[in-house]
């Protein structure tokens, strides 16, 4: 009955939504049409255009001077990112180019005024090199993330019984308010930070102030490596190439994905040491219609969760 | 006194534009310059058009950026500006017409014209004053100029490849693929809910 209701329900909503979703495809046809576009830049260095508002098939039906384009995706990119908080290097009073002081000064002397700094470079210092903190680099920097969530606990909670599943319910992990821990939905966290006690840790002492400077500091890592040093890169190499950011992935020609894939690699390798999963895709409309029935279960569990 | 002039420049930003963009324009600059022009003008799109075409006439865009791709433009002289704006922006030339013609463009939002013109505590104040007799709107937009120019250098050479490309003309939507696309989705979608 309940189950029942709840399909009304999500029909009733979708029905309901229908005519404003167009609506707001056209809107966004028009800024495109028009190239009337307002970029806007975030607290935390992203870059926001129409194409970042645009639903994610729809890039599939871009072109640039009629050729296709490429997406290059970072495979648990924020998760990847993360593993950089565990450099003592990251933290350091000096402002290098991958530091907090250098890309959140005022996030640093937040931080920094309420002691709290001090206590999360002391537990770097003794955790960087513990066993579950290098268990979790190495599943970040392989991409097999998720997976492992699934593999772990998918059977005990149905929330990470899929890859999907668990990718929304780490980045739950990353941003919710650890002061709410303890209730019953945060179950499967307290399980997973039970077996990676070091890493939950230091996520709790960055979110210790605030729960949204941890999402700021990943944002904000991401938009330096890839906006400010894959692209400027990749400009300074292939001057006059199309290339632009829809957050964590890239969208450049076809014709240059290779090029532009080992760039952000050799970047990567330069400033962080190890190399992300990269997921290289063409954008193409046969794509789009290939990965539909993808696209409406993944709206679907949205829908209904 | 809600103004006589504001209400004015509503109904100016309401027309179609007047001006149109000169035909010998350099299309790769012209994109170039839009993102440093548009960041704060989102309420003022319609009269857009109508400075952009304004300045590239004034300027002639080859001097307009110099090899970084970034200028502080020249005054437009007040006799240009009344003829190409119309007599509703005079009040305002006066004061901008030694200052930069970002600011100009600025000024088009309501509020953000109020702020600049009263200070930020006088946001929903009526404008008492002319503006061009007041010496200290020019204090202040001297300020907000330069506080302006700061961020969208900041924002321009860090971004520029980026907002380069996404505004190009190459960038094309197939929209008709999508629409039909999208439809299908919306349909599926509701046949599966």
């Amino acid at each position: 009955m309940r189950k029942r209701f709840s399909k009304a329900k999500n029909l009733y909503t979708l029905e309901c939504s229908f005519p404003f979703r167009l609506e707001r495809l056209y809107g966004l046809f028009n800024l495109l049409r028009d190239h009337d576009y307002f970029p806007n830049i975030d607290k935390a260095g992203r870059l926001y255009t129409p194409l970042v508002m645009l639903p994610e098939p729809i890039r599939h039906f871009l072109t640039y001077h009629g050729e296709k384009l490429a997406s290059l995706d970072l495979k648990n990119s924020q998760p990847f990112h993360l593993s950089l908080l565990f450099t003592t290097r990251f933290w350091g009073e000096k402002a290098c180019r991958l530091s907090l002081k250098a890309i959140q000064p005022a996030l640093y002397t937040g931080l920094k005024r309420t002691g709290v700094l001090t206590q999360i470079r002391d537990h770097v210092r003794k955790a960087s090199s513990s066993p579950d903190v290098q268990q979790y680099i190495q599943l970040a920097t392989t991409g097999t993330l998720y997976e492992h969530l699934v593999a772990t606990y998918g059977e005990q909670h149905p929330s990470m019984a899929s890859r999907g599943e668990a990718k929304q319910q780490f980045m739950v992990f990353l941003y919710f308010n650890p002061l709410e821990k303890h209730a019953v939905r945060y179950q499967a966290y307290r399980q997973w930070a039970a077996d990676f006690p070091n890493v939950a840790h230091l996520l709790e002492l960055i979110k210790q102030e605030n729960h949204t400077y941890l999402a700021r500091l990943l944002q904000a890592l991401e938009a330096k490596l890839l906006l400010r040093l894959v692209v400027s890169e990749f400009v300074r190499q292939y001057p006059g190439v199309f290339i632009t950011s829809v957050h964590d992935s890239l969208l450049t020609l076809d014709s240059k994905k290779q090029e532009l894939e080992a760039i952000i690699r050799q970047v990567y390798l330069r400033e962080m040491q190890r190399m992300p999963e990269i997921e290289m895709k063409t954008l193409c409309p046969e794509n789009a219609y290939h990965d539909l029935p993808k696209y409406i279960q993944k709206k679907l569990k949205q829908q209904s969760g | 006194m809600k103004g006589k002039v504001l209400a004015a420049w509503d109904q100016q930003l309401r027309k179609p534009p007047v001006a149109t963009v000169p035909q010998n324009f350099q299309a790769a600059k012209y994109y170039r310059f839009l993102p440093m022009l548009r960041k704060d003008t989102i309420a003022a799109r319609d009269s857009f058009h109508v400075i952009l075409s304004a300045l590239m006439s004034a300027f002639g865009m080859p001097n307009f950026l110099d090899d970084n791709g970034y200028q502080e433009p020249r005054p437009l002289s007040t006799e240009f500006l009344k003829a190409v704006l119309g007599n509703d922006y005079c009040a305002y030339v006066d004061v901008l017409v030694n200052h930069d013609v970002i600011q100009l463009v600025s000024m088009q939002g309501q509020g953000r014209a109020r702020r600049y013109l009263l200070g930020p505590h006088y946001r929903n104040q009526p404008l008492k004053l002319r503006p061009y007799k007041c010496e200290r709107i020019r204090r202040q937009l001297r300020k907000a100029h330069r506080e302006h120019l700061l961020s969208l250098k900041k924002l321009y050479m860090a971004y520029s490849p980026l907002i380069y490309h996404t505004w190009s003309p190459d960038l094309q939507l197939d929209e008709a693929g999508a629409l039909t696309y999208y439809q299908t989705f919306l349909t599926q979608l509701l046949t599966h809910a």
